[in-house]
């Protein structure tokens, strides 16, 4: 097998690179290496950007944190700032594969509210959402690259809850994060978000209107729960069924909601 | 006298090449010319093949040979790599017209590169004619069933048109009046699924023809007597005319205890005039290599008020899948063994092993043993608590000890009826203290707390063999060197488990020296005496054994020496620290013993062969404990604790006893937890990856503590018993019996996954089920 190879020396020039013809981003590998591997993209040269340290810094402004898309998933996990800010980010970044795949892996779009993408002369950014279009696709072009992602501080209850068949090296089952700030006995800003149950992540947007929409109670907790397990659209795979996906939702959004009882209570 | 070398954690002979990535494994040598094999697998599960047309393939430039069915000849043989005549029915060829699962060999290709090879595989032309497949054991056995093997030419076959590639039925007493007398008769059928042996190299081996046209296989197996005796004979050559040599072997639990690659991988080197490689790749190694024979398992136990077993019986239905070795003799292990361990008058044993058209079955570590006591030890429980017993008491009432036979061993044997076997020695009752203590049994036991995370404890009971009596036979030479350093030939096969370890320490402690001085060489079937190979936990027990003699009769030689030497009485020389030394102080080192024996008066070399083989066959026993919580909002078990007491006699080497328990212990949970090959509806693996058949990673891993129970056992070297097998016994059993206290709820089929765990709690009560 022989591949062609380039490694630029900056943005500028991949972005140079990138506009002249359609190359295979190459980033810390630990995905592509493998599709490579399989035999796929067997006609496209390689860009590889792992080296652009440009893209790699986390900063955080005004209650915005903005993360280069080449920063490791172990530099997230150093990053006292994100430990401050983002707790519920770095818990999810700590259930990522294994220590190798942590210091190799890149942020990507993995964990963000807002992509920014880069092109030559111009750049665009938009919300999370507008860039998934499905599992492996996003709006992204062959003459771009993903610049930076970045996210505004999230309120101060942070949970995130990842359902594997064991510990290390799992792909999740189910996942849940939730954030949430509290005000006058209810929830304010809640944010319920579900990985692999649908086929993108999603937001549990009824759930989240619904339990922000009067005072926090126990059974308000299991309705929101049903509501979020009635928002997935999970599918039976090798590693659960639809129908366990589905409960799991429902436990672990529970589950993350219980402790904002007696946050709630004290914001009254 | 107590030992100086045995029984102290000395390093392994090959850690320092192992760590310093220095190799020695079948892939860290590459030959000059070699060219790269890869075969073609079926997709299907049964056809047979109509056409095959291969002369594309041969045409592509770089590749040098193409083998089918239509080159080769067709000569019956098991891959099963056991003692001849071997207990397994002579079911494969080489290339067969026929393919009876998915993955099923159709044709191999040697060419330059790898690259090379899988096009070539790809220009293969076969035509297939689908025939129903077959993938349930019970229905398989059915009259009407279509027939996995219906040539003429395979023997050993129990009954072929009933798809049994084996069946065995024994009975001790008679159980009807076992029944008859009890006060109580549980009944229950239990299901374990296919589990796969993972070794971390892959089946690999390189072939090659020796200046004399001889054929060398480098390969990493665990059998290279077997294998060399086996590939002569689907090769049609002498026997005298190959030459196996096992390198390092990073693990094969089994199924390395096969030939898989060697007959093809040699039969391309003879075609081809070259070296050839061929190796097998993960995804291969789960759809062709072998598994744990799924089994159903019912069971009926009787027993009285009191807790006292008044009859056993077991009725097994396993599925062998494609072919079938091991199939006999792993079924007569599940009865042999785990229906041993409780004293009961009337015990009846039965099994089939039915040929499917599924994943081939074989040897994994336990064989047979883990299948069978998570029936027993979950029913014992389940005895227990009917009866309201401690499940550790209704044990202790049955257990066999001291001056016990073993009768079920007896009349089951290993393929061919056994021996007599009586228990000399058994610390059992005090594993079972010494684990309930560690575990915290009597202040966890039944005391689940309340949601959403529930807590239990649970034990099994175990025992395993050493060796498979009156069959097993292991031998050593050994040889002095000027310098007084020994070249040790044995031709037991180290896997990784350290066995070359222990023989530098049996043969230092016999001749005063440090293990160092030992310079071991294994498994080569050129250099070195004949050997079974590493299964049935037989490596220390017998090899063992026959290095202890060997050691002795080369020390009564070097005494002879010594004595002309000093001018003393033989039987009053000892060994000591490199020397020969008399009660008046009087010495000579070993390096001078040598020296004199080659060079100053008549002259010869101090060396001597010694074989060792046993009628007994003394088993090691063991208590494990687990300590689990599960949650009942996913169903997730977390295993927080296991911890394992054995007795396995005199521990030779503590640490690498440990291992063998702690890798036991891991593969156990994952047979309970998390492993099981899933198939779909045409036969083929879902989870032929790491990805997504779940072994136990080191996170997953719970606090481990194993405890060491030493006996001393007459009839094994030193006193040692087997420890190679037994901790993969009872995880399962355990863990059940921890869910059971935790939940209150029994599972009788494995894995215990969450959504059974979840599933099982909605149907007890609907509410609870949402923690
Ligand atoms: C063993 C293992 C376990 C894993 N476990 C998990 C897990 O538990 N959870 C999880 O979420 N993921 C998991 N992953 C996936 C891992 O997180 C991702 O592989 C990693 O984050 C991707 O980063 P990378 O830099 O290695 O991407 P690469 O492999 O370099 O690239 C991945 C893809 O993104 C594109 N790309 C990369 N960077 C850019 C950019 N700046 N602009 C545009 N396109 C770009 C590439 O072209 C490619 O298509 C696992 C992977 C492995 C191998």
């Amino acid at each position: 097998m022989s591949l062609e190879y380039i490694r630029p020396r900056n943005v500028e020039e991949a972005l140079e690179c990138l506009l002249s013809r359609t190359f295979k981003i190459l980033a810390g590998g630990t995905d592509l290496v493998i599709q490579l591997r399989e035999g796929r993209h067997k006609d496209l040269p390689i860009l590889d950007i792992s080296r652009l340290s440009e893209l790699r810094f986390i900063r955080e402004k005004d209650g915005k944190t903005v993360i280069g898309a080449l920063t490791t998933l172990s530099d997230l996990l150093s990053s006292e700032s994100l430990r401050r800010t983002a707790p519920v980010l770095l818990a999810a970044v700590r259930e990522i594969g294994s220590v190798q795949i942590r210091n190799m892996g890149t942020i990507g779009t993995r964990f963000c509210q807002i992509v920014s993408l880069g092109r030559k002369g111009r750049t665009r950014t938009m919300p999370l959402p507008d860039f998934l279009l499905g599992p492996c696709k996003t709006v992204l072009e062959s003459c771009e690259l993903i610049h930076s992602v970045s996210f505004s501080t999230p309120p101060v209850y942070q949970h995130f809850e990842k359902l594997g068949e064991r510990k290390a090296q799992a792909i999740s089952i189910a996942s849940t994060a939730l954030v949430s700030g509290f005000k006058n006995g209810r929830l304010k800003g809640i944010r319920v978000a579900l990985g692999s149950v649908a086929p993108t992540v999603i937001r549990a947007k009824q759930a989240e209107a619904f339990l922000e929409s009067r005072p926090l109670t126990p059974d308000m907790i299991l309705d929101a729960g049903e509501m979020a397990a009635q928002e997935a659209s999970p599918i039976s795979d090798v590693r659960a069924t639809a129908a366990y996906r589905r409960k799991m939702v429902m436990a672990m959004v529970t589950r993350g909601l219980w402790p904002c009882l007696k946050e709630v209570g004290e914001s009254r | 006298m107590e030992p100086r070398i045995l029984g102290k954690g000395v390093s392994k002979v090959d850690g320092v090449k192992l760590v310093t990535g220095r190799g020695g494994f079948t892939d860290d040598f590459a030959i000059p010319g070699m060219l790269y094999a890869r075969t073609l697998p079926s997709p299907h599960a049964h056809a047979r093949i109509l056409r095959i047309d291969a002369s594309k393939a041969r045409a592509l430039q770089g590749v040098r040979a193409v083998l089918t069915h239509e080159d080769v000849p067709r000569i019956p043989f098991t891959t099963a790599g056991q003692g001849y005549p071997e207990p397994s029915p002579y079911d494969s060829v080489l290339l067969d017209r026929k393919v009876r699962f998915v993955g099923d060999r159709v044709a191999a290709v040697a060419a330059d590169t790898l690259a090379i090879a899988e096009r070539a595989l790809s220009l293969i032309d076969v035509e297939y004619e689908p025939l129903p497949a077959l993938f349930d054991p019970e229905k398989a056995m059915e009259p009407d069933a279509p027939k996995v093997h219906d040539e003429k030419d395979t023997t050993g076959i129990h009954d072929r048109t009933r798809n049994l590639a084996a069946s065995v039925e024994a009975q001790v007493g008679n159980v009807e009046q076992g029944f008859a007398a009890a006060d109580l008769i549980l009944e229950r059928t239990y299901r374990v699924p296919h589990v796969q042996q993972v070794p971390l190299e892959p089946h690999i081996c390189i072939s090659y023809l020796d200046e004399d046209g001889r054929l060398v296989i480098r390969t990493s197996t665990q059998v290279p007597f077997h294998c060399r005796r086996t590939v002569a004979r689907i090769l049609g050559l002498p026997v005298g005319r190959i030459r196996i040599i096992k390198p390092r072997v990073g693990g094969g639990f089994g199924a390395k205890q096969e030939i898989l690659l060697e007959d093809i991988c040699g039969a391309l080197t003879l075609a081809a005039k070259r070296p050839v490689r061929l190796a097998m790749t993960r995804e291969e190694e789960f759809s062709r290599s072998r598994t744990r024979h799924p089994q159903v398992i019912r069971l009926k136990t009787g027993v009285t008020k009191e807790g006292k077993l008044t009859a056993n019986e077991m009725t097994v239905v396993a599925n062998t899948g494609a072919y079938g070795g091991h199939a006999l003799t792993v079924q007569c292990c599940t009865g042999s063994k785990p229906l041993s361990l409780y004293k009961c008058p009337h015990v009846k044993y039965q099994a089939h092993a039915v040929y499917t058209n599924l994943a081939v079955a074989g040897a994994y570590r336990g064989y047979g043993c883990p299948q069978g006591y998570f029936a027993v030890e979950s029913q014992m429980d389940e005895l227990a608590q009917a009866l309201q017993l401690d499940p550790i008491e209704i044990r202790k009432r049955n257990m066999v000890g001291l001056g016990d036979s073993l009768p079920m061993a007896e009349v089951l044997g290993e393929g061919k009826e056994g021996f007599h076997q009586k228990i000399e020695s058994c610390g059992l009752s005090t594993c079972i203290e010494k684990g309930a203590h560690a575990i915290g049994w009597s202040e966890k036991r039944g005391k689940p707390g309340r949601g959403p995370i529930l807590r239990g404890v649970g034990a099994a009971c175990l025992m395993q063999g050493s060796a498979i009596p009156g069959v097993d036979m292991g031998s050593a030479y050994i040889k002095i060197n000027d310098d007084g350093s020994f070249n040790l030939q044995v031709g037991a096969t180290d896997l990784g488990g350290g066995s070359d370890t222990i023989f530098a320490q049996i043969t230092a402690e016999v001749l005063g020296i440090s293990p160092e001085q030992v310079v071991v060489y294994s498994s080569d079937t050129d250099l070195t005496p004949f050997d079974k190979g590493a299964y049935a936990s037989s490596t220390i027990y017998i090899t063992g054994g026959a290095v202890k003699k060997v050691a002795e009769l080369i020390g009564e030689q070097i005494v002879k020496v010594a004595s002309g030497l000093l001018s003393r009485n033989q039987s009053d020389l000892r060994f000591n620290d490199g020397s020969v030394v008399a009660p008046d102080g009087a010495s000579v080192t070993l390096a001078q013993v040598a020296q004199h024996s080659f060079y100053t008066q008549d002259q010869f070399q101090i060396q001597a062969t010694a074989s060792h083989m046993s009628y007994a066959c003394p088993p090691p026993f063991a208590a494990q404990f687990a300590e689990v919580e599960v949650d009942a909002g996913t169903g997730l078990v977390r295993v927080v604790k296991f911890v394992t007491a054995v007795d396995c006699g005199k521990v030779l080497n503590p640490p690498l006893a440990e291992g063998q328990i702690e890798g036991a212990v891991a593969q156990g949970l994952g047979y309970a937890l998390t492993e099981e090959l899933r198939f779909d509806e045409k036969g083929r693996i879902v989870n032929p990856n790491f990805t997504d058949y779940k072994i136990f990673t080191a996170r997953d891993m719970p606090e481990m503590k194993t405890i060491l129970v030493e006996t001393h056992e007459p009839t094994g070297p030193f006193g040692a018993k087997s420890v190679a097998e037994i901790g993969i016994n009872g995880p399962a059993p355990a863990v059940a019996n921890a869910v059971f206290d935790a939940l209150g709820i029994r599972f009788l089929e494995l894995p215990i996954t969450p959504e059974k765990i979840l599933k099982a709690l909605k149907e007890r009560a609907p509410q609870e089920a949402i923690a």
